[in-house]
């Protein structure tokens, strides 16, 4: 190909991309030129036709250019051939080119639609109406989100697809107005994407009407037509934010100011509303005296204040608490936050800021510090140590109440390990609190322990420790504990002293019966040997006198007995167990046959109610019914035929109810009182020891029961006792 | 009572109080309670007595008044030292403890041995024996 023709086409196409029709073209012209400028063949000249039929193909090329009216007619002459064909050759390079710029220009608009979402179209007006289908650009079928191609570009299917039903009227009477009156519409109307109702979007619409130049007529209506959903969702946010910045100025209890400092004198630039309400003052007061924010300081603050606004010129921001004066007289604290901007110059130029009432904050914090002040206070005051100690046993903090009782000063008890200051016979009782703790964090471990004193010796101190390790304010563990070395000695002192008494108890318990014992053998013996005697005579007189002799005899036989009883009921614990009565009854009735032998002829009934479980101490029964019972036999009336003793007993859970009933000689009334007391005894001729109503009162007392008697001499008594159940 | 017809061939008393040994002594015959008391001094006596007689039925009495309270060794050790007699003495003694102790458990403590059959309190009467003899 001609070396001209090559540049040309590599300088205006895309050689790989080059239409067929124009290789064809270009091929020709190039042949063209070569047989122009190859003089090789000059010898052979063309054929008179063949020129003429070269001409005339050159002509046509001309006439599609449209550039052939102004050219001479020339003739078929090579001379004029090499015109046409230059000739050609420009047309075909400006043609070129003016493609070339058609299809930037093309691509252009085409990245600009799909960059704004902007579709465009053109529509023919038919006597006013739009009737006719008309080109829609690709970008608008991709707003209407529909396939180019799909859908005939109609105003009728458009509006029936994807408008929004409510919107439609307005559509038309824009459009319609636009194409009778105005020529032109700008509006905003809803469709629906894709035809679907959930695909809501709003669309911005700019028709224009092109007229007959003549009649006036509207030809074609052209327009854009672009989705403006996000710019107006976020026009929507923009406006709502804007009014709940708006809200927040208003309502906001800080104070928002500007103010513009390149003058001379400050202009207050603006101040939110609410400076009414922290200074009394409004924003019109503020506007009017420029110099009222330095005015409402309180005298004392305004030199910090101005010292500190120093540093605005600096261009470093301040902040501030000082207090104000409100309108009405009232003192508040304020915080002042003011961020400076400078000029390039490094002028201050403007300054912005908020300030904020912190009187209650401020009075919180006074009444947190007196509060501290107070705690403290008491902490040092108190008797009580109060000691914080490391995971590792170390005193991290302690009041001066240790140094007090120890001798050591706080200095140098801090950073000590608690060891150091414990008796080495407690550090075991340290490593079981600590164990303690350990397992149940949160519950106080009660601790008696010794600490080393400063002078020597040692101090007992007793308290409670508690693990904090994982506290929110105090980490570790604390103690609180007082010296308790008196209360200790004086306890030391009565454990021994128990100890002592309880040794005492026991051997005065254990002579008690071997003394009753060794009195008691003996007693028997001559008992026995008098009972023998008594057996082996006959003499009346004898008889007498060993009787009596023997009477003397039980009588203290029986005192000892007694002593025995009121000697166990005193000491011995109270020996709990489900009563039998029945037993018990014929245990006391076995008893009083030997007591008793042959001496009288009385009458010993027992009626016995068992309704349940009765517990108590069944010895302690066993020597208070012996005791009544016993009496009730040695006081028995001899002048009645029948004298009996009747033993009742109704016994269950609540408690056993026991009367004891005889029809003996009866108490006047002025001994029912004393009968009771210890060694009383009614008249000498009473054979007892005077202990045995007295144990029996005793032993009620015991078992927490309690006893009455009705008795009229010459009738009988009757005891009644009430004995709880104690199991 | 019929004075012929006596309750128990032999009847040994172990008492440390002569007097004691003594009332026993006359209380058991005049009423017919033994043919033959044999009186012990102490709890060591008496074990020897029957240990040395244990093969001689003869010799063994029937029935033993054994006191508590005794120097060196009282009743209840004797018990222990008894236990361990042969079966052929233990079948044929009965044993009664009689003490003039009043400590409750000195009974208790009687009554749960499975050797003593009785306890009685101090003096020995003829009331107390009659229980004995028909218990």
């Amino acid at each position: 190909m001609n070396k001209e023709v090559k540049h040309l086409i590599s300088k205006y196409f895309d050689e790989d991309h080059l239409p067929q029709a124009y290789v064809a073209l270009f091929d020709e012209i190039s042949q063209l030129l070569e047989a122009r400028t190859t003089p090789t063949h000059p010898s052979t000249p063309m054929a008179n036709a063949d020129l003429q039929a070269v001409y005339q193909r050159l002509r046509d090329s001309l006439n599609v250019f449209g550039s052939s009216q102004d050219m001479d007619e020339r003739g078929a002459d090579l001379s004029s051939l090499i015109l046409l064909a230059k000739r050609v050759k420009k047309e075909c390079a400006n043609k070129i080119i003016r493609q070339q710029k058609q299809l930037r220009e093309m691509k252009h608009l085409k990245t600009i639609q799909t960059l704004a979402s902007a579709g465009s179209w053109e529509l023919p007006v038919t006597d006013d109406e739009l009737c006719q289908p008309g080109y829609w650009s690709e970008e608008l079928f991709a707003v209407l989100g529909a396939e180019p191609g799909t859908l005939a570009p109609t105003a009728g299917a458009f509006r029936k697809n994807y408008v929004h039903p409510d919107d439609r009227q307005y559509l038309s009477t824009a459009v319609d107005k636009a194409i009778k009156e105005t020529g032109r519409y700008d509006i905003e109307y809803r469709i629906y994407r894709g035809g679907d109702p959930k695909q809501k979007r709003t669309v911005r619409e700019i028709g224009e009407l092109v007229r007959d130049e003549a009649t006036g007529r509207g030809l074609r209506l052209i327009g854009v037509t672009f989705d403006i959903t996000d710019i107006r969702n976020t026009e929507r946010a923009l406006f709502k934010a804007n009014v709940e910045m708006r809200k927040l100025f208003d309502v906001m209890e800080d104070v928002f100011f500007s103010v513009s400092m390149e003058r001379y004198e400050q202009e207050i630039l603006q101040m939110s509303p609410s400076c009414v309400q922290l200074y009394g003052y409004s924003v019109e007061e503020f506007f009017k005296d420029p110099d009222l924010w330095f005015t409402v300081i309180y005298d004392d603050d305004k030199e910090a204040v101005l010292e500190n606004n120093k540093r605005l010129s600096r261009g470093e921001s301040s902040q501030v608490v000082y207090r104000i004066r409100r309108k009405n007289g009232e003192l508040r604290w304020v915080e002042s936050r003011i961020t400076p901007t400078l000029s390039h110059e490094g002028k201050l130029v403007r300054i912005d800021g908020i300030v904020t009432d912190i009187t209650k904050r401020r009075e919180a914090e006074l009444a947190l510090a007196n509060s501290e002040l107070k705690f403290r206070s008491l902490l040092e005051n108190s008797n009580d140590a109060i000691t914080v100690a490391s995971e590792e046993l170390k005193f991290l903090f302690v009041t001066q109440s240790l140094s007090r009782m120890i001798g050591y000063t706080v200095d140098e008890i801090i950073g000590t390990s608690v060891f150091d200051l414990i008796h080495p016979d407690d550090h075991a009782t340290v490593n079981s609190l600590v164990h303690a703790m350990e397992k149940d964090p949160d519950a106080p471990v009660h601790f008696e322990l010794r600490f080393r004193v400063k002078d020597g010796g040692w101090i007992w101190c007793e308290g409670s420790v508690v693990n904090h390790l994982n506290g929110d304010i105090v980490k570790g563990y604390i103690g609180n504990f007082r010296d308790v070395t008196y209360k200790i000695r004086y306890r030391k002192a009565l454990e021994a002293s128990n100890n002592r008494l309880k040794k005492t108890n026991n051997e005065l318990d254990r002579f008690v019966y071997s003394v009753s014992h060794d009195l008691r053998a003996p007693l028997a013996s001559v008992l026995g040997l008098l009972e023998y005697t008594m057996s082996e005579t006959e003499d009346e007189d004898v008889l007498q006198d060993l009787g009596m002799m023997k009477g003397s005899i039980e009588k203290l036989d029986r005192f000892i007995l007694d002593i025995l009883d009121y000697s166990r009921n005193a000491r011995l614990e109270i020996k709990v167990n489900t009563v039998d009565f029945q037993h018990l009854l014929a245990d006391i009735r076995d008893n009083l046959k030997f007591m008793h032998a042959g001496k009288s002829a009385l009458r010993f009934d027992v009626n016995i109610q068992e309704n349940g479980a009765f517990g108590s101490d069944e010895r302690r029964i066993s020597i208070l019914l012996n005791n009544l019972v016993s009496n009730a036999m040695r006081y028995a009336d001899p002048e009645k035929p029948d004298p009996f003793v009747e033993v009742t007993i109704v016994s269950g859970a609540g408690g056993a109810d026991i009367t004891v009933r005889d029809n003996g000689i009866g108490i006047p009334a002025e001994y029912h009182e004393k009968i009771f007391d210890m060694f009383f005894r009614v008249s000498e001729k009473s054979n007892g020891s005077g202990l045995g109503l007295y144990l029996v009162k005793e032993t009620i007392d015991k078992l927490k029961g309690r006893i009455s008697l009705q008795s009229v001499p010459g009738e009988g008594t009757t005891f009644s006792i009430f004995l709880p159940s104690l199991l | 009572m019929d004075s012929n017809n006596f309750n128990f061939e032999k009847v040994m008393v172990v008492d440390d109080a002569e007097i004691d040994r003594f009332l026993a002594k006359k209380v058991l015959t005049k009423h017919a309670f033994a043919k033959e008391v044999l009186p012990q001094d102490s709890a060591m006596n008496a074990l020897s007595y029957l240990s040395e007689n244990q093969e001689n039925k003869e010799a063994l009495p029937d029935l033993i008044f054994l006191d508590i309270n005794m120097p060196k060794m009282n009743g209840f050790d004797f018990l222990e030292e008894y236990k361990k007699l042969p079966e052929s003495v233990k079948k044929k003694c009965i044993i009664v403890m009689l003490s003039s102790s009043l400590l409750p458990e000195d009974r208790e403590l009687a009554m749960n041995n499975p050797y003593v059959c009785q306890f009685l309190n101090k003096p020995l009467t003829a009331d107390k024996l009659k229980d004995v003899a028909n218990p």
